[in-house]
């Protein structure tokens, strides 16, 4: 008896020292435990730009009538939006902006300035998304979750000045020159480490969101553009294409364009543009036109946005033109911010008297640099022709502003909503009382998931509903 | 000369024993006090003798026994004499000076040692037996040797017990020497129904097992045999439910009294083969089935690879009781498959097997054949491609066209030129349009088995099988050959080797892909449209290699294309194999120790020429699967009996083992030179990923059994697991189980005509788990993966690192009764049970805005109630013609009692169009959420302004799928050498969403459609809230396709949620046995041939194809949830087994 127990005790000792291995075994294989700031560009900048991407072909641009869908759902045409639409933008925003806080903070530590200030870009870039589709989000408790699974809601104006004073100081900390440390291979999907460039997409962005702001006077926004206008030395700006941050794609995997593998039917022929674009482009003769959508038995032939629904059959059967398959390929469809942008937020500003300049000159600009992103060229008699050449009205800069920003992930929603321009049509099948949502509803998630601060910040903005306007549109 | 050895050995023994006792005679004394004995077993007169010639009186009574006297030593002192002679010979001797009084004892048997020598043969062929345990209560005294030989010495009264695994147990009570005990054993296969496999692989007596355990006979298997074996064990075993996905390999998962863990993937059996654990897990290529570039693959599973003729049994543990001691993966329930080892008998032995069995499909969705291709416009003509008579209308899959059949003429496709035709042509239907792509299947099985050995020490076997299978669908099917190897062998007599090996290859040129994208054949036949002959698609290719050939519709893949060029061939190789040694190293104590592999490689690719939907430049994507699971395990035996009453048995054990998986993959999307599928031929270089994963758990337990008479036996058992998937301070858990059995008639001596045998039976069990076989423990740490791809770049975890996670628990109750009445012609098993899951390992989502998606946690309760009962009955029993009938049932009602804190609901699965399996506190697993109806206060249906069904903005509960209760009933009628078999089961209750039943009505291709067609318009039954909020009825009309495109909106969950009760005919068979002396003469023993038929008939309300069929996504098999079925077969073969 003695034996056996001697036996059993060998054995026991012998089971319980070999989980000395499983140290070994539980170390994932898959994953590494460090990182450095390069390791996170790329998947942020493809991450956030892909669902940006993503997004305006399902909702924003049917949003803003660039197409119109020949289903039944989602009705987004009809400004129809539930709750779950929301949830891809939160995941995928904050799940990337965790990446970029994981960025600053590495550079912070290895005091790498180039990197706190891309860290700091994309903050701006991907938080004024949410705070622009949400209004007020969870900013400040936000991305804690090691310690904090329920985060409060910050207010868009607590946002906004955060996000423009990181841009702000971005702008003085990048190089003036050189490329991004990588350590390794040069891993920047955007600018292959020119740190010139990312410096010049830092002050664009600044542009573009100190003109969302100009609304409120205490963000100072006619000042700040000014000031970035004026010193293009210390406030580089986009220039040219070739400047502006746009993912080309290579469509070598990963590197797709969003939709490679999308089926046509998906992606281009339950999509057909609206005979509001349709009209806007072909009425100008715009040689974007056959760019961005497929004609049908030889002809343009575009869907009213906001049908009766009782016509959805009839529509879904009918031959009509198709959003361009080719599309699906181009690396064309990559943007971020456009070089085109800048010029019409300059001739926006020196309309508005912010900037010296004429504002004729920033808006031909702009269309001109269009025209050469699609890669079109300029028709001779195109800025000549009475409904483009510059009249100085606002709504022909933002008529020119929105089909420049085909396809740009929600931009022509969030100006549209600052400018209300263009004047879009309302359909008869609008739903909403026809008003342009100004807001996305709260996800499910967030709503089930962290519903104590749910309920506090639905209290504070009056209601989850799509109709209640931002800080900056007011 | 073998017979003879035996005899010889006999008479030798008895010579020798009878010179021994001879020798006594000579005894001498030397001194009155120290006695002296020529011999140290002189017989008691001997002894009586002796004293007498040493001058002492001795008074006894003539009737004393003459009983041999086992003397320590020749000399001896009077007094010592006199105490053995007290205790051997059962009688009273005392001195009383020179006066020696012997007399007997009142009613005492005396016992003396008797020797007992023999042979033990099998009672059937008469071959002699080896490796025969011989014990009384308490020791192990002889074993037999290779030739069946014994002898040994037990005192009388003693009852001697022969037993051996391969037989049924005999004892004798020793009364005299016997030189000649010949001892007839009956073979196992009388005694094995009695005996089931249980944990561990401890063969055990029915009646001593305190919990649910079910065998199914090999043979029910192979009677009417399905592509994948585990189908054919439908109906048969109460409280277990198959989840079975489509296609020639048709994966299944096994749940067994209901989903425990809300990790669906957690749910299914474990199994194990021959004592090694092997994987059923679902081999795919991990697609999605809703839309996805990779539309699931079904590989098929290791266990269904097995061949069921290499099957003798299989036992079925459903509750955690019954399976605690195989840890961790033990609380689903244990599927134990025990295969075929060697013959019973001496000498060499052939069994050939063949089978070939035809498939068709077996039901079709009730499509119309009455109106033609058109949009949902309401399309008035007809024209392919612009005609004179307007703009061609053929692009549309829809139905919603013209009346067929109706003499009208159009201009359509000519299959000849490719391009309209030239002259209108009638506009007719094609009633085959469907069933033409379909061919008949065919299965070929064929298996031989050589066993041999010498029926008892040694046993061998060798198999060989062949499975070919053509599948419905033209170039689909596989093809598997197996080689099976076992061998026991003792060593000595009391040390046992034994080896099993079992290689399997598969091969497969294309295995279709399922689910719901353009390349399915499920969506091809939801798009096909009853003017189009399927046979116009056979021409494939417009410029081949480069250019498919899609007449109508350019987003469905031509079929033909999709079949012979979109290819998934895969070829695995796999082995399982184990070797172990038992040994007996005391006649109490035996070791047994073994260690098994199981090794598997899949080697598949996946093509997708120029011109696919989706890869418009051509695909090919190579992936290898390799994986291992290693079990190392030892345990050690005691084995005592106290008294004639008390059995007691200790084991201890442990167990260690190993999993590695490794998973490559290489792709490239663009093809340079069209249909060369190469990695070199990619305009791009290949992009490899990879996966590895990889988990230890080292295990120790004990088992005591305690059994008092015949009537009650108790198990105890505790296990400790420490596990590498747990964070090193909680990466050990116990787990203890008590299992009691009462045999009520033998306790209260109950037994009867009437009321033959009845047992009670109790369980309780813990089992610790470490969060199943897909948590690794890679979240009790934090790493970055490299998520989307691009190289040197990583990404933050979106699940939230636990650092620390702890096992869940699963707590099971179960009660039964068992009772045979009438002389066991009627009988019943009724189990009742309850599983409580405790702080199962979960994902649980979290708000994205902390950072992460879900935190991996220790939350939830699931808890399951069921019912079990069996009822079987011989109500024919005479010598030419017998009946048996088998009903059994079974019910169980699962409820989710919390999640966690803060979370209200976790969603399990997710299908098309938003609908989900999704569990709420209250609910149950298997609830089906999705968007619904909305209704009036009044219980109406409320249409809006423009009479479209208003659609729920949230989702809400539509649905369950877990079915109310699940039956089988087989009958078995035998006439002379006929068998008989039919097998119903079914299932009530159990609902699904279907996203075909949605497509297919909103397309307008069942005859269910055809109502409004005429009229133009429908008005929906229902309400229309005015603007003052009050309902009126609904007044509004819509176009008829509007009408079933609306009413059946795939996110519409409540309208395709469907009922999939259904009873199918399983099986039947008709076999004949021949047994003649001719054949006999001819060297064949026996000759069986049969015809079987399987799924004949199906009973349901189901309308696409198959109630049963499950989906498979992302390498899981989901109930409730239909995204893109394919027909399920009906099969009809013949099969013959020769005996030689």
């Amino acid at each position: 008896m003695r034996k056996i127990t001697f036996i059993i005790v060998l054995l026991a000792f012998t089971m319980a020292s070999c989980t000395k291995n499983f140290d070994a075994d539980r170390n994932n294989p898959n994953g590494v435990e460090d990182a450095t700031p390069a390791s996170f560009l790329a998947p942020v900048l493809y991450g956030v730009s892909s669902a940006d991407i993503n997004r305006a072909q399902l909702m924003g641009n049917e949003l803003v009538q660039y197409t119109v869908l020949k289903g039944d759902v989602p009705e987004f045409h009809r400004y129809v939006i539930h709750a779950s639409d929301a949830t891809y933008f939160w995941q995928q925003y904050y799940r990337y902006a965790y990446n970029v806080q994981d960025m600053y903070r590495r550079a912070v530590a290895l005091g790498d300035n180039n990197y706190v200030a891309v860290a700091l870009t994309l903050r701006a870039w991907i938080f004024s998304h949410l705070t622009d589709m949400f209004g007020d989000v969870p900013y400040s408790d936000a991305l804690k979750g090691d310690s904090l699974l329920l985060p409060t809601f910050d207010r868009q104006q607590d946002i906004y000045p955060s996000l423009l004073a990181g841009l702000d100081s971005a702008a003085d900390l990048f190089a003036t020159s050189g490329t991004l440390d990588f350590n390794g291979p040069v891993v920047d999907i955007l600018y292959a480490g020119d740190v010139n460039k990312w410096r010049k997409f830092c002050n664009s962005l600044r542009l573009r969101l100190y003109l969302r702001v100009s609304k409120r006077p205490e963000m100072n926004s006619a000042a700040k553009i000014a000031t970035i206008a004026a010193n293009s030395t210390k406030y580089p700006i986009f220039t040219s294409t070739a400047e502006e941050a746009n993912l080309n794609y290579t469509n070598i995997t990963p590197f797709f364009n969003p939709f490679f593998t999308t089926r046509n039917l998906d992606f281009s022929s339950s999509r057909a543009p609206s005979e509001f674009i349709l009209d806007a482009l072909a009425s100008r003769n715009d040689p974007r036109l056959p760019v961005w959508y497929l004609q049908t038995g030889g002809k343009y032939i575009g869907v009213p946005s906001a049908y009766l629904r009782s016509m959805d059959g009839v529509i879904f059967a009918t031959a009509t033109s198709a959003l361009n398959t080719t599309l699906q390929q181009t690396p064309r469809l990559g943007q971020i911010m456009s070089y085109a942008e800048v010029e019409f937020i300059l001739a926006e500003a020196a309309l508005n008297g912010w900037v010296s300049g004429d504002p004729a000159t920033y808006y031909n600009n702009g269309i001109q640099a269009s025209m050469q992103h699609w890669g079109v060229s300029l028709p001779a008699d195109y800025l000549a022709q009475p409904n483009v050449a510059f009249d100085g009205q606002l709504s022909t800069i933002l008529l020119q502003k929105y089909l420049a920003q085909f396809f740009v992930g929600f931009e022509s929603w969030f100006e549209f909503r600052r400018t209300g321009l263009p004047v879009l049509p309302v359909g008869p099948g609008a739903q909403n009382d026809g008003k342009m949502p100004t807001r996305l509803p709260y996800p499910i998630e967030c709503q089930n998931l962290n519903s104590k601060n749910y309920q506090a910040v639905v209290q504070r903005i009056g209601g989850d509903a799509i109709n209640i306007p931002g800080w900056w549109e007011k | 000369m073998k017979s003879i050895l035996p005899v010889f050995y006999a008479l030798a023994v008895t010579l020798l024993t009878l010179f021994g006792s001879c020798g006594a005679a000579f005894g001498q004394s030397r001194s009155p006090e120290l006695l002296s004995f020529p011999t140290q077993q002189p017989s008691l007169k001997e002894v009586i003798a002796t004293l007498q010639r040493n001058k002492f009186a001795v008074t006894h009574s003539d009737s004393i026994p003459d009983r041999i006297i086992h003397l320590p030593a020749r000399e001896i002192t009077l007094s010592k004499l006199l105490t053995l002679i007290g205790e051997q010979a059962g009688v009273e001797a005392r001195r009383i000076n020179n006066n020696i009084y012997i007399r007997e004892r009142e009613n005492k048997i005396v016992p003396t040692p008797v020797k007992l020598s023999g042979k033990v043969t099998d009672a059937e062929s008469g071959q002699p037996i080896g490796g025969v345990t011989i014990a009384d209560h308490r020791k192990l005294l002889a074993i037999t040797d290779a030739d069946g030989i014994f002898s040994l010495t037990v005192m009388t009264g003693t009852q001697v017990y022969f037993s051996t695994v391969s037989h049924e147990s005999y004892s004798v009570r020793a009364e005299r020497n016997t030189e000649s005990l010949f001892i007839q054993l009956q073979p196992a296969s009388k005694v094995l129904d009695n005996v089931v496999v249980t944990a561990l692989g401890i063969k055990r007596e029915t009646k001593a097992i305190g919990y649910a355990a079910q065998k199914v006979d090999g043979k029910s298997l192979t009677d009417a045999p399905a592509n994948n074996w585990l189908n054919t064990l439908s109906g048969k075993v109460p409280g277990m439910e198959l989840l079975k996905s489509d296609g020639p390999v048709g994966s299944t998962s096994i749940i067994l009294r209901g989903n425990k863990s809300l990790n669906l993937g957690n749910n299914n059996a474990l199994i194990v083969i021959d004592g090694v654990i092997i994987s059923n897990t679902v081999a795919t290529n991990g697609g999605n089935n809703y839309l996805s570039n990779d539309s699931p693959v079904d590989f098929g599973s290791a266990v269904s690879d097995l061949n069921p003729d290499d099957i003798e049994n299989i036992t079925v543990l459903k509750g955690p009781g019954a399976t605690a001691l195989y840890g961790s993966r033990g609380a689903p329930g244990a599927i134990i498959i025990t295969t075929k080892s060697g013959g019973k008998k001496n000498g060499l032995g052939v069994t050939v097997n063949s089978a070939t069995t035809v498939d068709k499909v077996n039901h079709w969705p009730d499509y119309q054949n009455e109106y033609g291709q058109g949009g949902a416009g309401g399309a008035t003509y007809y024209s392919y491609g612009t005609t004179e008579d307007g703009n061609g209308t053929q692009g549309t899959s829809q139905a919603w066209g013209p009346r067929l059949n109706t003499g009208v003429k159009y201009y359509q496709y000519d299959p000849v030129t490719h391009t309209t035709g030239k002259t209108r042509t009638p506009w007719i239907a094609y009633p085959n349009d469907h069933k033409d792509l379909f061919r008949t299947g065919l299965t070929l099985n064929n298996s031989l088995a050589m066993d041999g050995g010498n029926g008892t020490t040694s046993l061998v076997r060798l198999s060989v099988g062949n499975q070919y299978n053509q599948w419905i669908l033209p170039n689909t099917g596989f093809n598997k050959t197996d080689v099976n190897l076992s061998i026991q062998q003792y060593i000595t007599k009391n040390f046992k080797v034994n080896a099993k090996a079992i290689y399997t290859n598969k091969k497969s040129g294309n295995l279709p892909n399922l689910g719901y994208d353009n390349k399915t054949i499920s969506y091809f036949l939801l798009d096909q449209a009853p003017n189009v002959d399927v046979n116009w698609y056979k021409d494939y290719w417009q410029k081949p290699q480069q250019q498919q050939r899609r007449p109508f519709s350019n987003l469905i893949e031509n079929p033909y294309f999709a079949l012979y060029e979109q290819l998934n061939p895969l070829n695995r190789n796999s082995v399982i194999g184990n070797t172990g040694f038992t040994y007996t190293i005391s006649p109490e104590l035996t070791l047994s120790a073994k260690t098994g592999i199981v090794m598997n490689q899949d080697i598949s690719s996946s093509r997708q020429p120029m011109s696919s939907q989706r890869f418009t430049s051509g695909m090919y994507e190579t992936q290898s699967v390799f994986w291992y699971e290693m079990n190392t395990d030892f345990l050690l035996t005691y084995n005592r009996r106290l008294g004639s009453d008390w059995h007691l048995n200790f084991s201890v054990g442990g167990n260690a083992m190993h999993y590695k998986y490794d998973r490559s993959q290489a792709l490239i999307t663009q093809l340079v030179i069209p249909g060369v599928y190469k990695m070199s031929n990619g305009v791009n270089p290949p992009v490899y990923t990879g996966t590895t994963n990889e988990k230890a758990i080292n295990s120790l337990y004990g088992v005591a059994d305690v059994s008092y008479r015949d009537w009650l036996y108790l198990d105890i058992t505790g296990r400790s697991d420490w596990s590498s998937a747990l964070p090193a301070q909680n990466n050990s858990y116990f787990y203890p189980s008590a299992n009691l059995s009462w045999v009520i008639t033998d306790f209260l001596h109950l037994r009867s005509n009437t009321l033959s045998y009845a047992k009670l039976r109790l369980s309780y069990a813990v089992v610790g788990n470490d969060g199943g076989t897909n948590n690794f423990g890679y979240n009790t740490a934090r790493y970055y993966d490299a998520t989307n791809g691009f190289s040197s770049s990583l990404t933050n975890p979106t699940i939230r690192p636990n650092y620390n996670l702890r096992p869940e628990m699963t707590h099971s109750y179960e009660a039964g009764v068992e009772a045979h009445f009438l002389k066991d012609r009627i009988g019943t098993d009724i189990a009742v049970y309850e599983n409580d899951t405790y702080d199962q390992i979960l994902n649980v989502p979290v708000d994205e805005s902390s950072g992460y998606y879900t935190a991996q946690l220790n939350a939830g309760l699931v808890v399951n109630k069921g019912i079990e009962v069996q009822l079987w009955a011989k109500p024919v029993v005479t010598s030419r013609f017998t009946w048996t009938t088998t009903i059994n049932g079974s019910g169980n009602r699962g409820k989710v009692v919390r999640l966690t804190d803060y979370v209200d609901a976790f969603q399990l699965a997710s299908a098309a169009g938003g609908v989900a399996l999704i569990a709420r506190p209250g609910g149950s697993i298997g609830d089906i959420y999705g968007q619904s109806f909305v209704y009036a206060p009044d219980g109406q249906r409320v249409f809006d302004a423009q009479g479209v069904p208003v659609l729920s903005t949230d989702t809400r509960k539509v649905g369950n799928a877990n079915p109310s209760y699940h039956i089988g009933w087989n009958n078995e009628f035998t006439y002379k050498n006929f068998t008989f078999g039919i097998l119903f089961d079914g299932q009530k209750g159990g609902q699904k969403y279907s996203l075909l039943n949605s497509q297919l009505i909103g397309q307008g291709k069942l005859k269910s459609t055809l109502a409004g067609r005429d009229e133009g318009y429908i008005i929906g039954k229902g309400v229309i809230q005015n603007d003052d909020k009050t309902y009126r009825p609904n007044d509004v009309p819509i176009i008829t396709p509007t009408y079933y495109t609306q009413m059946y909106l795939r996110q519409n969950a409540e309208a395709n949620i469907l009922d999939a009760s259904y009873i199918k005919l399983r099986e039947t068979r008709i076999n004949y046995a021949i047994r003649s002396g001719w054949l006999q003469h001819k060297g064949i023993q026996g000759l069986t041939a049969g015809i079987y038929g399987r799924d004949l008939f199906v009973f349901s309300k189901w309308p696409i194809f198959d109630p049963e069929s499950a989906t498979l996504t992302n390498g899981l098999i989901l109930p409730g949830i239909e995204s893109g079925q394919l027909p399920s077969t009906r099969s009809v073969g013949v099969n013959v087994r020769v005996n030689f």
